[in-house]
């Protein structure tokens, strides 16, 4: 009864008060009235890296080394080859790779990173998907993980010697990331007795060798 | 005497007055303090979290390409679940879609969706069907042909706390005009010209109710009704109709009008769906006409607002007719306040609705969503997960799931029909099973039946349960042996190695153990593939002693066994509890060329405004050398060919396909692992409570694996597996070297030298 009466007196006195004063609603200043946003604790993404490794910058930011190269010399940059009559799924499973490589292309590493491990969820033998989530790792600075998947790629493109090369070059240039130089050195060779004009190899190699003597003095 | 009198009234009457200016100052302190606790309950609730948002969890998307065999009839379901609308003409909307031309050609106005990482804009599409064969997939706007389309992932269930409120929330300006006034001219005519009651509206609904004798009309502003929402019960009592008008003032007083109706046009309740609750606008758009807001029709408009007074009444899913009624009548209001041209009346009152079912949102993984939720659980915590909206991208395929729990229930309701020990038992020990998916080169878990009966039990036995694994365990043995070769210096191992297959005693610190074959027969001198092949315990025992059991136990350990592995002889048979799971992600390797991939459940997770909150990679290892992965996985190619497995040919599976059975000592757990080019199935069969099963890997399990393959592959081009680069011809040899008799090279096969 008493919180009633309560109810009544408070109403009353308040319809006094917002009679006579009070600048209307309308005109008010906003007040937030959407939730704050809570994020979790969780792992955060990593931020794509801006490693050119082969624009002339090496990972560590150090310039790279001079060609040895021959002008004109080109490195080989074989397009995704379709044998006729591919299975339809391999023929999309490489066109959403494709499409991977254009966003590699533009420095979108991550992005080229989920259309490619959606290309080998379609297409699990695909072999160019496992060799771009390897060069999409290698941009976004995962090294190991690139490596892992190098060897997963090669299982699958080994019999192909001009992908081969491309993969060993890769390993080559991620354990140079490591700066595990001998192995680094040990790729670069393998895939020049494979491709002997290999200019990422000679490159590579040059630069792996100059490094470890920098250690070494 | 008179003086007296008269002092004392006056002594009575300033008594009286400072007893009435005590209690009216006691009054209005009260009042006051009231007002202010009122207006703390009401900016707390506005300027806090009002709505729990569960969080969702999605499928995998669903890629469709040229070449992949689609029948309309399943693409038609797949839209349905999507949340499409079927229409005659060709689609004009995002979310329509039309299947004609003797179901030869699907056109779908695709949705709009936000991926992880990127928007992605709905646009026309036509696919070409023929024969259930996609022949060809071209964007309506510009002509392109796609190689191929990605359709937006299902979600498979929410994470809900105790209520289950299904709402999406918009900001007002979002909210189309027409939306806004309908529900204005509906619910609360005067809204902008009263200050949270409404005198007048109380008036006309007092004199309403007076005329007809009871309550036919209620005088709530809208502002009234959203505080009734939030805070308030529906009890019809003056106590609460004080405090609402109180709190409604209040409310004016302290946010804009805009402010109020925004938080109106998102709390509003409008229907049910199952056990969720339809709130808010956007929602509600969604469940009745599957469409954003600004697509709807002035019909729909006009059925929305008409829905808020009692949304499960007017439901065109319960009545069309009273849906069309209510429609009608809210029709009616809108042209006769001008909101609406007479054209525009006329053109909505043709509108027809269709008379459709709702899709509802049933958990159609719940085993995959626990196993889901308890991943999560070690970076969010369940408030976040109930009540922050979060999108959860996962691995699942809605499709190979069900094809999953179909195998699974009819496969178990098969082995009770056949066995009739098998049926309950006294102690309540049913017939259990598990069964997981895995792709094996990216790890995903593609399905996971955690039992048979999740309304029974919740326990998941992919992941939860520890079982013997039996023979399902001898590849490991295999893989040491083959790896490291020989501990006792008699040379390494490959596929073609003899090796004894006869009782022998192996004593251990002062104990010894005899192991035993399956039936108590024993074959001689026998090659690895053939003790693989027929699954000989003898032999991979003497294998296991030859190499060491350590180095067994590291194998298992390094293709993905985690749970803790004793080292006694009897491991090399299998005699150690591990989960279907573990044993899955181990073979996984097996199919992947020696890389083992680490089980991947979740994808990305978004927080509600679409941020990427997580994103988790595919993960790879290699964990053994190509040569050696291609030889163990010849092997059990050759126990699917010749050995225990091969009951899989015989039950009509015939794409490439490698496996093993198991089954334990004393035949609690009967197992098989297999795999194809493209997916690892893994199934086990047994009692909760160890009753005997009394039956074989190839007698219980292998047929549920068949029958989930023959489904699960029906659809995909028959690949085989790759060879990796090296691989030759080799001959049967003794240990030492010696190359067996011409009997023993049929055996031969082709392996990485």
């Amino acid at each position: 009864m008493t919180t009633r009466w309560l109810h009544v007196l408070s109403w009353l006195a308040l319809a006094a008060l917002l009679s006579g004063c009070g600048a209307p609603a309308g005109s008010r200043p906003s007040t937030a009235v959407e939730p704050p946003r809570v994020v979790p604790s969780a792992p955060p993404l990593a931020a794509p890296a801006s490693t050119e490794p082969e624009s002339g910058r090496g990972l560590s930011g150090a310039p790279a080394p001079p060609s040895p190269v021959p002008p004109g010399a080109r490195t080989p940059r074989p397009d995704l080859p379709m044998q006729r009559g591919s299975a339809p799924r391999r023929v999309a499973s490489v066109s959403l790779t494709e499409r991977a490589r254009k966003l590699l292309r533009s420095g979108q590493y991550t992005l080229a990173l989920i259309e490619l491990e959606k290309s080998l969820s379609l297409d699990g033998s695909n072999p160019y998907a496992h060799y771009y989530i390897a060069v999409s790792h290698y941009r976004l600075r995962n090294f190991k993980a690139s490596l892992d998947f190098l060897d997963a790629a090669e299982a699958v493109l080994g019999h192909d010697r001009p992908w081969l090369v491309q993969t060993l070059v890769l390993r080559g240039d991620n354990l140079r990331a490591l700066g595990r130089f001998d192995p680094a050195r040990a790729a670069y060779r393998r895939a020049l007795s494979l491709d002997a004009a290999n200019p990422s190899a000679h490159r590579g190699l040059l630069w792996a060798r100059q490094r470890s003597k920098a250690l070494s003095w | 005497m008179k003086r007296g009198f008269k002092r004392f009234l006056i002594r009575l009457f300033k008594i009286t007055a400072a007893l009435v200016v005590l209690v009216g100052l006691a009054g209005a302190g009260l009042g006051a303090w009231y007002v202010s606790h009122l207006s703390e309950v009401v900016k707390a609730k506005f300027e806090g979290r009002k709505w729990e948002f569960p969080s969702k969890i999605y499928a995998d998307s669903k890629i469709i390409y040229p070449g992949m065999h689609l029948p309309a009839g399943e693409m038609r379901e797949k839209l349905r679940r999507l949340g499409y609308r079927s229409s005659k003409s060709q689609p004009r909307t995002k979310g329509e879609y039309r299947i004609y031309g003797k179901s030869s050609v699907i056109e779908v106005y695709l949705h709009d969706f936000r991926y992880p990482l990127r928007d992605f804009r709905g646009y026309p599409v036509r696919i070409a069907l023929r024969s259930g064969t996609i022949q060809r997939i071209q964007r309506l706007d510009n002509s392109d042909v796609l190689p191929a389309l990605e359709l937006e992932p299902e979600v498979v269930t929410g994470f809900y706390d105790r209520v289950r409120e299904q709402r999406r929330v918009m900001r007002l300006e979002e909210v189309p005009a027409r939306v806004r006034k309908a529900v204005l001219a509906v619910e609360d005519e005067r809204f902008y010209y009263h200050r949270g009651v409404d005198p007048v509206a109380v008036m006309r609904a007092f004199l309403a109710n007076v005329r007809r004798g009871g309550v036919v009309q209620g005088g709530s502003t809208l502002t009234q009704q959203l505080i009734k929402n939030f805070f308030l019960d529906s009890e019809r009592t003056l106590e609460r109709k004080v405090k609402e008008a109180l709190m409604a003032l209040i409310t004016e007083w302290m946010y804009t009008k805009d402010q109020i109706l925004e938080n109106y046009l998102n709390e509003i309740y409008l229907g049910q769906n199952g056990a969720q609750g339809i709130f808010g606008i956007w929602e509600a758009a969604r469940f009745y006409f599957v469409k954003e807001p600004e697509q709807l029709t002035v019909g729909e408009t006009a059925l929305l607002a008409g829905l808020i007074r009692a949304p499960n009444r007017y439901s065109p899913y319960r009545s069309v007719k009273d849906a069309t009624r209510r429609r009608n009548v809210i029709l009616a209001k809108l042209v006769s306040d001008g909101i609406i041209t007479r054209r525009a009346y006329e053109r909505a009152l043709q509108e027809v609705f269709e008379k459709r079912k709702p899709v509802r949102l049933t958990n159609s993984a719940p085993y995959f969503t626990d196993y889901v939720k308890n991943e999560l659980a070690e970076h969010y915590s369940e408030d976040t997960l109930t009540a922050e909206g979060l999108r959860i991208f996962t691995s699942l395929d809605i499709e190979l799931q069900r094809a999953a729990e179909k195998a699974l229930s009819e496969g178990l309701a098969r082995l009770e029909k056949d066995y009739r020990h098998l049926r309950k038992t006294a102690e309540q020990d049913d017939l259990e099973g598990a069964l997981v998916v895995i792709k094996p080169q990216t790890g995903e878990i593609r399905a996971m039946v955690g039992g048979r009966d999740y309304g029974k039990s919740q326990f998941n036995r992919v992941a939860q349960a520890k079982r013997q694994p039996g023979s399902v365990f001898k590849p490991f043995v295999f893989l040491a042996a083959l790896t490291h070769g020989s501990a006792q210096g008699s040379g390494s191992y490959d596929s073609t190695t003899y090796i004894e297959d006869t009782p022998f005693t192996w004593a251990y610190g002062n104990e010894e153990w005899a192991p035993q074959n399956y039936n108590r027969s024993y074959h001689g001198w026998v090659t690895l593939r053939e003790a693989m092949e027929k699954s000989l315990n003898a032999a991979t025992a003497r294998i296991a002693q030859d190499v060491g059991i350590k180095k067994v136990r590291e194998m298992a350990y390094r293709m993905g066994i985690q749970s803790r592995l004793p080292l006694l002889p009897s491991l090399s048979l299998g005699a150690v509890e591990v989960t279907p799971l573990e044993l899955a992600g181990a073979y996984s390797a097996l199919a992947n060329n020696g890389v083992r991939t680490h089980l991947l459940s979740i994808k990305n997770v978004l927080d509600r405004d679409g941020g990427a909150l997580e994103k988790r990679n595919i993960r790879v290892k290699r964990v053994i050398p190509p040569r050696v992965a291609f030889d163990m996985h010849n092997m059990l190619r050759g126990v699917v060919e010749r050995g225990t497995a091969q009951r899989v040919r015989e039950l009509g599976f015939t794409r490439p396909a490698a496996g093993k059975t198991g089954t334990t000592n004393d035949s609690r757990d009967a197992w098989f692992a297999g795999y194809t080019p493209d997916l690892l199935a893994l199934v086990w069969v047994g009692f909760d409570r160890q009753s005997e099963l009394g039956l074989s890997g190839s007698s219980a399990a292998l047929p549920i694996w068949t029958d989930f393959m023959k489904h699960a592959t029906s659809r995909l081009p028959v690949t085989d597996f790759v060879t990796p680069p090296g691989a030759a011809a080799r001959r049967a040899r003794r240990p030492g070297g010696v190359v067996a008799g011409p009997a023993r090279d049929a055996l031969a096969q082709t392996i990485p030298r």
